[in-house]
Order: structure tokens, then C-alpha cells, then sequence
């Protein structure tokens, strides 16, 4: 399951500062009846890359989703950059355009070419002019490493290059933070890795991360914290090393042994 | 042996496919012949297509199309299927309808018009500023289609420029959804309130000083016309003597002709007398036929023939003289009959011209008159109220005098009366006004104002009317049946409560019954004495029932799109407006392409329903050609032409549908 990553990973420009990035009180959520997310409590500081992992249904994918409001909370609160999420829409289109967010399928525009699925969001939420919105996409396809496919569609492209569009997409925003909802998880061996290459690199930057993968590498190498969740709940959090090292709960370790037994 | 590890030095390259496996022999293999009941069946359809095609040329490929009559075409034994002179008789009926043929160009121009307002629409390499042509066009057509001057479509357009500056202004102080609302009302209001009292305004200001100087030019203009008249029908006498000089002779050649007739046919009877036929035929048809024996000698039988020879030939001449003197004969009678047409098409110009020049004199009482009769009606207004008031409530409910209960006392039923009375002087004054509005506006526009000839709603009819109500119904239903499925979707309970019934109520309908309801069941509900046209009446409800369809249509497409469309969009900060435009309509509209234009199909065929509550479109035209004595009786080359025409139509939109399909795929 784990893949291997061969780049060294460059940690100077990797500082935690004290700032708040996210904070989460007490927050609950509910699938109609179904208590998905129980007394969520959590604080992201600027700067920090934090990896959730955990059971499929363990509702890590929902917390990650909250964060933007593709979900709803019912009870506690979320505060992002100093905004509390509520049902205010003015808030949540604020906290939209600050927050990026790359999905496990992707979810390019399919009718528009990469350069326009990169300079949309720019041009009509920003309010960039035109040119200068395509040079911004130009700099992160670049920095994606896939600027020649500029002019395809998406359907034209690779999982693997699909995704790193997707990255680049998101960036374009210029967000403060960036949440990935199992970003490799749909894709081959051999594509993972140029996903993780970029998602390194855009660490090493300093970004603020918030990662839902089971690419146990990645945690390892690239974060600062490894949140481990099972139904609805946070059972364990710790630093990578001890983490894996020296899991504390009985639920982590049966997760760890599954996951990296074979 | 085999080799047991192996490993490729070179990639093989691409070789050309065996013979046989490419072109129209393997196309045929694999596409007719595959198999014995495969190639059976191919060959079996061949036959049938083959058969029906021959039949069927057979019906069409007739030299008919000169003909003035069924009767002509039955007659004539050359031929034996289909007599397209009706075609060539009505197709401008079939075209326009009654449209007066010296303003058919409008309707023409505006369909080429409307063709280049289409174009950037269709075709998106085509450079965008054509949009605002496309934008221009319906303001256009109206006016070009139904005429009057030129200021009404001028200040109506002028009612979106306005409405766009108040957005402008106000958006700069308040909100985009208010300034939307603002700038909306100010240009209904502008509609409601301002065209028309400017209308009127800048038409007594450019007619006024000109009044005068028309009515001594209509004065020249009839005076040459009678002169023209008394010259033409000098011209009508001289050529009534030629015409009976001519008619003395031709009575003679005919005696004579038939007179030689009756020698040939003597001498043809001499010579069969004692010839007997015989012969062998199948099924009704002569294959052999030959002489089985003759009683006449050699000599006699030869000199029968010379004499039938020179009788013939001089029957020959005879007929030849006598049908170059009736074709004279012909040509006078026509240019007389043409003269004494332009005698009464110049009397009947001259009569409008008087009736004209007398309004445009009395213009100013006309407009005095107009006057008092508004005044008349806003003061009969509350009249009614009070003798409505005067009546008891059982009363007032009656529709007519003998509808009232028996128990009333005689003034009830006198003040019953009365307010009938007032009623009746009510539509009249009315009516009285509308005449006097349209006899102002005609004069008015004899006095040099810009504009055509106005051009009432009944005279339309044949494909143009199928076209303007296809064109309107299409352009008008696509944005409302987006926002019918956006309404659909909504998480807003109401606005998905009122499109769910809207949508469900008319699927529910046949569209007879709304366009019945829009013929004559509108009126009931519109306050008395407020008509609007028949034609805008027709394009509401086959707009409504459109949108129905094509509401459903886009929210399948709309169905089709995967979630992780909408959270893409909502995770990049869109709000709701902005993620439609941009994101989800163009996939939803492009998954729904097929079943757009099948509705679109549907509502152009469906245009052919507006014959049944009287609209002259082609088909309901059938029915009032068959009336003519000359064409009773056809019906197949009527209706083949028919569908010819919208078969035209339907086939350009679903080939347009599929080269979008083509240009709109974004994969490999």
C-alpha cells in the first residue's frame, strides 16, 4: 500500500508557527440519523501538514469536507482564518476562495481545457483580468510540471496528470490552506508517485495541509502530525515517528498492522 | 526447440492490412452479406426499396407542373400520377399565406436576417460582436413582419438601454440582485408607461407640417391616376374591335375543321370496314395484334389511301389556321383583361388615396374626436359602478334580462336594462376608438413618416407563420425551461413546489386544448375590451408547453452530472449563479443535446396544431385550396410539399445537433 518515495525531503522551509490556521470546537455531525462525526476537536496551526487516516466510513473524508462546508455541521464550531463557518453565504464563499481543496476523482471540468480549468476560479471569483490570470496558471502548471498540456481537455490526460492539474487548479487561488481528499487513491503505482512529488514540494513551501490518505510514506516523510480516526471519532493523534513507531491505542495498532503488514 | 528467456531488441513496425480486409468489399462482407439470412434479408429490403422508389418516381416524375386545373391534369393523357400545377398555382399561398405580394419582401428579409442573427449563435467561431446583431433581430422582425412606423420598435429597444443604465447606476450604490430587480421594473415601467405617449408625441411632431403638402400631393397623384384611368379605357375600347373582327373568322374555321374531320373519319371507316383484328392478351394488356383478313382489292385499298393522305393533310392545315387564329384571338383577349385589371387595381388605389386624403384633412378633428371618445369612456367608467351599485346582488349577477329571478319589481328590471344599456354604449365607444386610432395611424403615415405599412396578424399565414411561431416558441422556451429545471432542483421548497406542478400540469395537456384556450378562452379572463393578437397569443402557449419539455429534457442532463461537478465548483469559492453558467449548464446542456433538439423538432411540427383554432399555417392552407373549384379534389402533392418543407427544417436542426455533439467531445 505504502509507496516508496525516493526525492529527500527538503524540511528547512517546513515551520509551524503559532498562528491558528483552523480551529475546531466540539463539532458534531449527523447523515440524518446517523451520527458521523462525534465531538470533534482539533487546531491547525499555520504551517503544519497534518495526515488523517483511518477505516473507510471513519468519517475522516467528511471532516476534511466540513472544513470547506461541502458538508454541513449541526452542532460546534468551525473557525477558519479567523471566519466562523455558519450558514452566512458571504462567510462561506470568503472561506472558499482562501481554502483549496484537490478530490480523490479529481473533479476537473471536462468542458473546459486545463488552462481554462486553472484561470475560472481566478477570473470570475478574483475578479483577475484574463492575462494575468493565464500567466498565474502558466507559473503552477509549470510548477506541476505539465505546462505543454495546457490547451487539452482533461479527458485528453493521464490520473496522474489529471491530479497534478488539479493541484495547480487549486492553487491558482493563491489559498492559505489546502486540504486533499484521498488525492491518490484512484490512481496507478506508477502515477502516485508524480502526485506525491508535487504534493512534497508544495510542503516544503510551507503550506498549510491537511491530507485524508493512506499513503503511509508520505505521512511519515512530509508531516508534522498523523491523526488516526475510527467511527466518527479522533482515537489517537501523535508525531509520525511515535506514531507509527509506538501506537498507543489497541484500534490504531490493528489499523498499522493491517496497513503495513504486507 | 523453444526458446525459454527472450528478450526484444527491436519494436516490430506497423504493416499495411491483407487485401480484402479494407474498402467497399469488406464494407459489404461485413455490412450486407455477413451470413446466408443476413444477405437474404439485405437483398429482400433492396427489392422492396428499389420497388417503392420506381413506384413512387413514378407518381412524381410527371410533366404536370404547368397545369391550371385538376381537371386540366385528369384530361390530359401524358399524364398519369401527380399534378404539381397546383404547386406552381399556390405556392406563394403556401408560402406567405394572404401577406399583400408587394410586402412579401419583409417577411423574406427578415428570414435572411434572421439566418445572420442565428449564425454567431450556431457557430462560435464567427466573431462574437455579431451577438449584438442576434440581439437586435427580434425588434427587427416584429416591425419588419407587422409594420407601422419605425418609432414604436426605436423607443421599445430604447426601454433595454435605459434599463441597462439604471443597472449600471444603482449597482454602484446598492446590491447586484437589487440593481437586477431596479433596472428590470424601470424598463417594464418605461414599456407601460412611456412608449407609447412618446410615440404619439414624436408622430404629431414630424407629421404635423407636413399634413398640408401630402394632401397636395395625394390631390396630384389622383389626378394623374384618373388620367391615367380615362387613357386606359380608350385602349380597352380600341381593342374590343380587333377582338370581334377576330371572332367571325374562327367560327368559320371551326365549321371547316369539323367538316374535314368528318371526311377523314369517312374514309377511315371505308378502309377498316372489312378488316378484321385478331390478336393474344394477357391480363387486359395487347401483346400481338395483327390483320386476319380484308374484302377490298389491292387498287381500291391504295387509292383510299391516297385519298385519306391529302384529307388528312388538309385537315392538318385547316387546324394549324385555325389554332394561329385563336392564339391571336388569345393574346388580345388577355392584354384586355389585363387592361380592365389595371382599371380596377387603379380605381380601388384612387378610392384609398380619397378615403386617405380625407382623413389626413380632417386629422385634426379626428384627434379631437379621439379625445372626446377617451374622455367619454373614462366618465362612462364610474357610471357603471353606480348602476352596477343600484342593482341587488341577485341582480347583478344575471347575464341577460331573462336570467333574472321572476320575483323583481319593474325598476329592478328597468335599472337591469339600463346598465345593459350602458354596457353595450361602453363596447361600442370602444371599438369606435380603436377604429379612429388606426385611421389616425394611417394617415399619419401617409404624411412622410419612416415606417411600412402595417400588416394585420390575419393576413399571415403558410410557412412563414409556422416559422415565426417555430423561431419565437424556440428562442422563448430554451431560457425558461432552464430555469423550470434549475426551479426543479432547488432546495427552496416553493420554487420547487410551483415548477413541479407548472411541469407536471402541462405534460399533462395536449397542446390542443391550451391553444384552444388561447384562441378563445384568454379573452374571458383579460379585462373587457383588452385584445391582444391572436398571433403573440399562440406563441405564449406554445412557448409554455416547450418549457414543459424542455425543463425535463435539461434536468436529466442535469441528473447525469456527477456530484463532484458541483463540489468542484463550490470548493473554487463559485457562488450558485456563476457554478450553473459556467460549470454545470454548458455539461448539462451539452449531455442534453439530443432530446433539445427533439423538443425543438417537436415544437416546430407542432406549430401545424395552430390550423385546427383557424391560423392559416400550410396545413390549415389545404383545406382552402381544395375549396377552389379548379384544385378540389387534391390532396397528395399538397401534403408531400408540405412535409418536403419541414422536412427541410427538421433535418438542418438534427444535423446541426450532430455536428455540435462532434465538436463539443472533449476525449479522445
Amino acid at each position: 500500500m505504502s509507496q516508496s518515495i525516493e526525492k529527500e525531503v527538503d524540511r528547512s522551509a517546513m515551520q509551524v508557527s503559532d498562528e491558528v490556521a483552523i480551529q475546531i470546537n466540539n463539532m458534531n455531525k449527523w447523515y440524518g440519523d446517523f451520527h458521523v462525526l462525534k465531538d470533534i476537536d482539533l487546531t491547525v496551526n499555520r504551517g503544519e501538514r497534518i495526515v488523517i487516516c483511518g477505516p473507510s466510513g471513519s468519517g475522516k473524508s467528511t471532516l476534511i469536507r466540513c472544513i470547506n462546508r461541502l458538508e454541513e455541521h449541526q452542532k460546534g464550531d468551525i473557525i477558519v482564518d479567523g471566519t466562523e463557518l455558519s450558514s452566512d453565504l458571504k462567510n462561506i464563499d470568503k472561506i472558499r476562495s482562501e481554502v483549496g481543496m484537490c478530490f480523490q476523482h479529481f473533479n476537473l471540468f471536462p468542458h473546459l481545457t486545463i488552462l481554462e480549468n486553472c484561470t475560472l476560479a481566478p477570473i470570475w471569483v478574483r475578479k483577475t483580468p484574463k492575462k494575468e490570470a493565464e500567466e498565474i496558471a502558466m507559473h503552477f502548471l509549470e510548477k506541476v510540471k505539465i505546462p505543454e498540456q495546457a490547451l487539452k481537455y482533461p479527458g485528453q490526460l493521464s490520473g496522474g496528470q489529471q491530479q497534478r492539474v488539479a493541484i495547480a487548479r487549486s492553487l491558482c487561488m493563491k489559498p492559505r490552506i489546502m486540504l486533499f481528499d484521498e488525492p491518490t487513491s484512484a490512481l496507478d503505482p506508477e502515477m502516485i508517485a508524480e502526485v506525491l512529488d508535487t504534493m512534497i514540494e508544495l510542503a516544503e513551501e510551507g503550506m498549510t495541509m491537511l491530507c485524508v490518505t493512506h499513503e503511509m510514506g508520505f505521512a511519515r516523510k512530509v508531516a508534522n502530525r498523523v491523526i488516526f480516526m475510527d467511527a466518527g471519532q479522533i482515537v489517537e493523534q501523535n508525531e509520525p515517528e511515535a506514531f507509527f513507531n509506538n501506537p498507543q491505542s489497541e484500534r490504531t495498532q490493528l489499523f498499522l498492522s493491517q496497513i503495513l503488514g504486507h | 526447440m523453444t526458446q525459454e528467456s527472450f528478450v526484444r531488441t527491436e519494436m516490430l513496425s506497423a504493416q499495411p492490412a491483407p487485401p480484402g480486409e479494407t474498402g467497399v468489399v469488406k464494407w459489404a462482407r461485413e455490412n450486407l452479406f455477413s451470413n446466408l439470412l443476413n444477405s437474404l434479408v439485405s437483398l429482400a429490403f433492396m427489392a422492396i426499396i428499389i420497388y417503392y422508389t420506381i413506384a413512387f418516381l413514378g407518381w412524381a416524375l410527371q410533366p404536370s407542373w404547368g397545369s391550371t386545373s385538376l381537371t386540366q391534369c385528369r384530361e390530359d393523357p401524358n399524364i398519369l400520377g401527380a399534378c404539381w400545377g397546383v404547386i406552381n398555382d399556390r405556392i406563394n399561398q403556401l408560402m406567405f399565406g394572404f401577406y399583400p405580394r408587394d410586402q412579401q419582401w419583409r417577411p423574406t428579409l427578415a428570414f435572411v436576417l434572421m439566418l445572420v442573427a442565428i449564425a454567431p449563435v450556431l457557430f462560435d467561431r464567427l466573431p462574437r460582436k455579431l451577438m449584438f446583431f442576434s440581439a437586435l433581430f427580434p425588434f427587427l422582425a416584429i416591425w419588419l413582419l407587422w409594420g407601422g412606423t419605425i418609432w414604436a420598435p426605436l423607443l421599445t429597444l430604447s426601454g433595454i438601454a435605459i434599463g441597462y443604465l439604471v443597472l449600471r447606476a444603482v449597482s454602484g450604490i446598492a446590491g447586484d440582485m437589487v440593481a437586477m430587480i431596479v433596472a428590470i421594473l424601470v424598463t417594464i415601467l418605461w414599456w407601460m408607461f412611456a412608449v407609447s405617449p412618446l410615440d404619439s408625441l414624436i408622430t404629431k411632431t414630424i407629421a404635423e407640417p407636413k399634413i398640408e403638402s401630402t394632401i397636395a400631393q395625394l390631390e396630384k397623384d389622383e389626378a394623374a391616376l384618373i388620367a391615367n384611368v380615362a387613357e386606359m379605357e380608350s385602349r380597352i375600347a380600341a381593342l374590343e374591335a380587333p377582338i370581334a373582327a377576330l371572332r367571325e373568322p374562327l367560327q368559320a374555321l371551326e365549321t371547316r375543321v369539323s367538316e374535314d374531320t368528318a371526311v377523314v373519319e369517312n374514309l377511315l371507316e371505308e378502309l377498316n370496314a372489312d378488316i378484321e383484328k385478331g390478336g393474344i392478351s394477357i391480363w387486359g394488356f395487347y401483346l400481338w395484334s395483327w390483320d386476319v383478313h380484308s374484302t377490298l382489292s389491292d387498287s381500291e385499298v391504295a387509292r383510299l389511301e391516297t385519298e385519306l393522305a391529302a384529307a388528312q393533310a388538309k385537315l392538318y392545315e385547316t387546324r394549324l389556321l385555325f389554332s394561329d387564329t385563336s392564339k391571336a384571338l388569345d393574346v388580345q383577349v388577355r392584354s384586355l383583361q389585363a387592361a380592365k385589371t389595371d382599371v380596377s387595381d387603379a380605381s380601388i388605389l384612387l378610392k384609398e388615396s380619397e378615403r386617405a386624403r380625407a382623413d389626413l384633412g380632417l386629422l385634426p378633428s379626428l384627434l379631437e374626436s379621439l379625445q372626446a371618445l377617451k374622455a367619454e369612456k373614462a366618465a362612462q367608467g364610474p357610471m357603471l359602478d353606480t348602476l352596477a351599485a343600484a342593482l341587488p346582488e341577485s341582480a347583478r349577477r344575471a347575464i341577460s334580462a331573462s336570467d333574472l329571478p321572476g320575483d323583481v319589481s319593474d325598476a329592478v328590471r328597468e335599472a337591469f336594462n339600463a346598465r345593459e344599456d350602458a354596457l353595450q354604449e361602453f363596447s361600442d365607444l370602444e371599438s369606435n376608438i380603436a377604429s379612429t386610432e388606426n385611421r389616425i395611424a394611417k394617415a399619419y403615415l401617409l404624411a412622410g413618416l419612416v415606417g411600412l405599412e402595417p400588416v394585420e396578424s390575419s393576413k399571415f399565414g403558410g410557412l412563414m407563420l409556422s416559422i415565426t411561431i417555430g423561431v419565437a416558441g424556440i428562442a422563448f422556451s430554451f431560457p425558461l425551461g432552464i430555469i423550470l429545471a434549475l426551479g426543479r432542483q432547488s432546495d427552496m421548497f416553493i420554487i420547487k413546489t410551483l415548477s413541479v406542478i407548472y411541469i407536471e400540469f402541462i405534460r399533462g395537456v395536449p397542446l390542443i386544448t391550451l391553444l384552444f384556450v388561447a384562441s378563445v378562452l384568454l379573452n374571458y379572463f383579460l379585462p373587457p375590451g383588452t385584445s391582444f393578437d391572436l398571433i403573440l397569443r399562440v406563441v405564449i402557449m406554445v412557448t409554455l408547453f416547450a418549457a414543459a419539455y424542455m425543463a425535463e429534457v435539461i434536468r436529466g442532463g442535469l441528473a447525469a452530472l456527477p456530484s463532484g461537478q458541483y463540489e468542484a465548483a463550490d470548493a473554487l469559492g463559485l457562488d450558485y449563479w456563476k457554478s450553473m453558467r459556467l460549470i454545470i449548464m454548458p455539461q448539462a446542456l451539452k449531455i442534453s443535446i439530443p432530446g433539445i433538439v427533439g423538443t425543438f423538432i417537436g415544437l416546430f411540427k407542432d406549430t401545424t396544431l395552430v390550423s385546427i383554432i383557424g391560423l392559416l399555417d400550410p396545413v390549415g392552407l389545404v383545406t382552402s385550396i381544395r375549396g377552389d373549384a379548379d384544385w378540389n379534389g387534391i390532396v397528395w402533392e399538397l401534403y408531400a410539399v408540405i412535409a418536403l418543407m419541414f422536412w427541410v427544417f427538421t433535418f438542418s436542426m438534427s444535423r446541426y445537433s450532430m455536428y455540435l455533439e462532434r465538436k463539443l467531445k472533449t476525449t479522445h
